[in-house]
């Protein structure tokens, strides 16, 4: 699995937890706290907050870095790390995930948002469905779009023509571990990826049929810029059929 | 957007009603607002506009694909037999570079996936059908062009007039009364209409159709009048043709009086045969086999079939169950005209689709059509036609009929569900809410309002993204009897209508929510006159639904209401249960 090295910025409190949410942060000082706090509001408390910042711009860290020293008594394990050099999403969230001693780990992008059930019901999914390699719910979009995604069940058939499963989930450590984690993928679909690389591992993602986060669209989202201009869009889907020869896109 | 339509006047309340009792609401409103035939303007310029656009892109196409194709030709040229010519072609138009194939197949990722030729398809099937993509996004086209003023000019010959007539959609006396004062002296109502279009394109022939609103879903028919597109064609292609703000007008001004129930229709003496298309929709099926259950239930032989070609005429009743498939792309296509006007139709279809126009297009010949929602009965026997209300109850031993079972295995897998515990106190109940419904914008939207809501309770949410025709065997393909289970461990069944009808979706809203114990929370319905808001339903517009949602749920005074229509809606069943098999009802 690809990581970078990192410098802690802060830690406190256990990283030993049962679950761990992994942010990747670069350049989102005006949405990563409403995304820290909907992690810190969460009703299941045997957490650790892990955020690795990918060499943001703005001023992203030290907000981070003052909410954590304000929030050091919350209850949860909170660690700030910094990539010693720009590494892009994919290898950033293996960063995270290689400082995760959890059991199970959940991706949470800078932009986006849990609600408080969100983890606890993530967690009762995998624990009542051992064979299942991750669980995924059902994600409000808002902002510049009001929608729902993550309402179909994971099928390697459907996922033949595309994806339809966001990277917000939570997938066991061991499963993403063995599958090394993500793997960079120029212009994104890293999540895409992974889902594949689960169904050629005959694992398959359990489906929580409620909304439990947000997924926040806007113009800076990544999948409004870099990954849906065509030309790029078209590379992408040589890459992915590359990559895994049973895809059909189109 | 969230689109927040208007609360239906409330029924009289005047306590719980029986099968058969009669409602009758208001009359339809009056022409839309100033705002809305702005709206609809508005539509109809962009549309236009389009259609320009994308008629001028074909112009410079077509003027540089002639110019390629004159390019001095070599001598050989004119001894190369016909079939290899047009290859030569293709090849000479593709060596040009004037068509850019990678935007086609992006534009138009059906091509891509069927794996056809861009430029062939474009040019056999792709320019007719407005294709765009041609010459790839850097390059769109702004030319305007006006079309306006080249309606075609018509002759009300008595074939025609025999035929709009026939539709039943032209109603001169609601004409006369709509527009008194404004029909031209010596007009005839339906002259004065058919020549009104350039002036008013808001004027109606009657309290269904809408001329604008047929224009605006048809964008291709401008050299007609919608009205005799329609009736010259549009029935016969499955145009859609209603919309939804008129039905929903439409349908609240009808009257479940005089419906007359299914038996009626049939000779008892004869054995009945009910048909169904083997290619459709499994839900139709289910209902010819329950018709098939209910039948035999009041005395009936009867026997669902899917083709009746061995069947010769007289001797027999027949009714087809979704004629919009049977009768369009089953063996009823090749019917005889005296097979058409001697069948009972039952229809499954909502009025502002493509399905409905098809079946309309059908059951119109016999005049005989039973619908399995009471409201939108009420519309065909104020259409003039012989109606009836076909229920479709849980009959023992009928497909309908959902008792405890275990969830199906590959459910189970691929969703996360509850233990349940189908408890006998409705309070005890697991799930909160259950939802139910095929995602599109309208759905997508409105739940994503919702979320905050949904986010605090707990819930089952199928709603699955279901692109092409749906099959039995898709992963996201849940059985009526699986979500059966979950409503019977739901408190709540949410509804959100697909569009902006307001369609009382009998089968999800009462088989799979009032029989199951649910109490149905849904978007405002046409009133069916047999359950009634407030006392077996609730209705709340999506903007007041988090509010109710949250009361039902979270306060005491809430949960005494939930469990008042949950006990309102047991009775019911009892009744319904008590009645099943006397022939005087349903």
């Amino acid at each position: 699995m690809i990581t970078q090295d990192t410098t802690s910025l802060f830690e406190c409190g256990p990283r030993k937890t049962r679950v761990s949410i992994i942010v990747p942060l670069y350049n989102y000082e005006r949405a990563i706290i409403a995304a820290l706090k909907s992690a810190a509001a969460q009703t299941f408390r045997d957490l650790a907050l892990i955020v690795v910042d990918d060499c943001s711009k703005d001023s992203s860290r030290d907000v981070v870095q003052r909410w954590m020293e304000q929030n050091a008594d919350c209850g949860l394990g909170l660690v700030l790390r910094q990539n010693v050099q720009n590494a892009r999403l994919a290898v950033t969230r293996n960063t995270g995930l290689a400082l995760a001693q959890s059991e199970f780990c959940f991706f949470l992008d800078a932009d986006n948002q849990l609600y408080p059930r969100c983890i606890e019901k993530h967690v009762a999914a995998l624990d009542a469905y051992p064979a299942a390699a991750a669980a995924y719910g059902m994600i409000e979009v808002f902002e510049a779009r009001a929608d729902v995604i993550g309402t179909n069940v994971f099928s390697r058939q459907r996922l033949k023509h595309g994806n339809y499963i966001d990277a917000m989930a939570m997938i066991r450590t061991k499963a993403l571990l063995g599958l090394e984690g993500y793997h960079d993928i120029r212009y994104g679909w890293e999540d895409y990826d992974l889902w594949l690389r689960l169904c050629e591992a005959e694992g398959y993602a359990v489906q929580l049929p409620e909304i439990l986060s947000r997924y926040r669209e806007h113009g800076q989202s990544m999948l409004r810029t870099e990954t849906n201009i065509s030309n790029n869009i078209r590379e992408l889907k040589e890459n992915m059929t590359r990559r895994h020869s049973w895809l059909d896109l189109h | 957007m969230v689109t927040r339509s208007a609360p239906p006047e409330p029924l009289p309340r005047s306590g719980p009603k029986g099968p058969g009792t009669a409602v009758r609401v208001r009359a339809e409103p009056a022409s839309p607002s100033a705002d809305e035939q702005l709206t609809v303007l508005n539509r109809l310029y962009r549309n236009t506009a389009a259609e320009n656009d994308m008629l001028a892109v074909q112009v410079e196409w077509l003027k540089k694909a002639v110019n390629a194709l004159n390019a001095k030709r070599r001598w050989w040229w004119w001894f190369v037999p016909g079939w290899l010519l047009r290859s030569a072609l293709f090849r000479r138009l593709k060596r040009r570079e004037i068509f850019d194939e990678a935007s086609y197949k992006l534009a138009n990722p059906d091509v891509a996936k069927a794996g056809l030729d861009p430029l062939r398809h474009y040019v056999f099937e792709g320019m007719q059908e407005g294709r765009s993509g041609i010459f790839g996004d850097q390059r769109a086209m702004v030319v305007r062009r006006a079309v306006a003023g080249n309606r075609e000019k018509f002759a009300l010959d008595e074939a025609l007039r025999h035929r709009i007539l026939d539709s039943g959609l032209f109603d001169a006396a609601w004409y006369r009364d709509q527009y008194a004062g404004s029909i031209r002296d010596g007009q005839n109502p339906l002259e004065d209409y058919l020549t009104m279009i350039d002036d008013d394109v808001f004027r109606d022939p009657g309290a269904l159709f809408s001329t604008s609103h047929y224009l605006e879903v048809n964008r291709d028919v401008r050299s007609m009048h919608p009205l005799v597109h329609f009736v010259e064609y549009g029935l016969f292609e499955g145009r859609r043709a209603f919309s939804p703000a008129k039905v929903n007008a439409f349908l609240a001004g009808g009257s479940i009086d005089g419906l007359r129930p299914l038996a009626s229709f049939l000779d008892p003496a004869l054995p009945t045969v009910v048909l169904y298309w083997k290619g459709g929709n499994f839900f139709f099926t289910d209902i010819a086999h329950y018709v098939v259950s209910y039948l035999e239930n009041k005395g009936f032989i009867a026997s669902s079939l899917d083709s009746d070609t061995n069947i010769s005429a007289g001797g027999v009743n027949i009714v087809v169950v979704a004629p919009h498939e049977y009768c369009v792309h089953g063996p009823g296509q090749y019917w005889s005209s005296d097979r058409f006007s001697d069948a009972v139709y039952i229809n499954t279809e909502q009025w502002h689709t493509s399905w409905f126009t098809l079946a309309y297009n059908v059951f119109r010949r016999s005049g005989k059509v039973l619908d399995i929602n009471p409201a939108s009965a009420a519309g065909f026997a104020r259409l003039g036609m012989q109606a009836g209300f076909l229920p479709l109850l849980p009959l023992p031993g009928s497909r309908l009929r959902f008792e405890r079972a275990n969830i199906t295995q590959s459910l189970l897998r691929s969703k996360v569900i509850k233990h349940l515990t189908y408890p006998e106190r409705f309070t005890e109940r697991p799930y909160d809410i259950a939802f139910l419904g095929a995602l599109n914008a309208r759905r997508a939207s409105a739940l994503a309002a919702l979320a905050p809501t949904l986010a605090s309770h707990d819930c089952f949410l199928h709603a699955p993204r279901l692109d092409g025709p749906v099959r039995s065997t898709d992963p996201d393909m849940m059985s009526s009897s699986d979500f059966a289970q979950i409503a019977k461990n739901a408190k709540i069944l949410l509804n959100i209508h697909q569009g902006e009808s307001h369609y009382f979706e009998w089968h999800r809203l009462f088989l799979s929510g009032i029989a199951q114990g649910c109490v149905v929370v849904t978007e405002p319905c046409t009133p069916i006159g047999i359950l009634q808001d407030g006392l077996h339903y609730l209705t709340a517009t999506l903007a007041d639904m988090p509010a109710l949602i949250d009361h039902l749920l979270t306060t005491a005074e809430g949960r005494d209401k939930i469990q008042a229509i949950h006990d309102n809606g047991l009775r019911l069943m009892e009744e319904i249960e008590s009645q099943i098999g006397l022939s005087a009802s349903w």
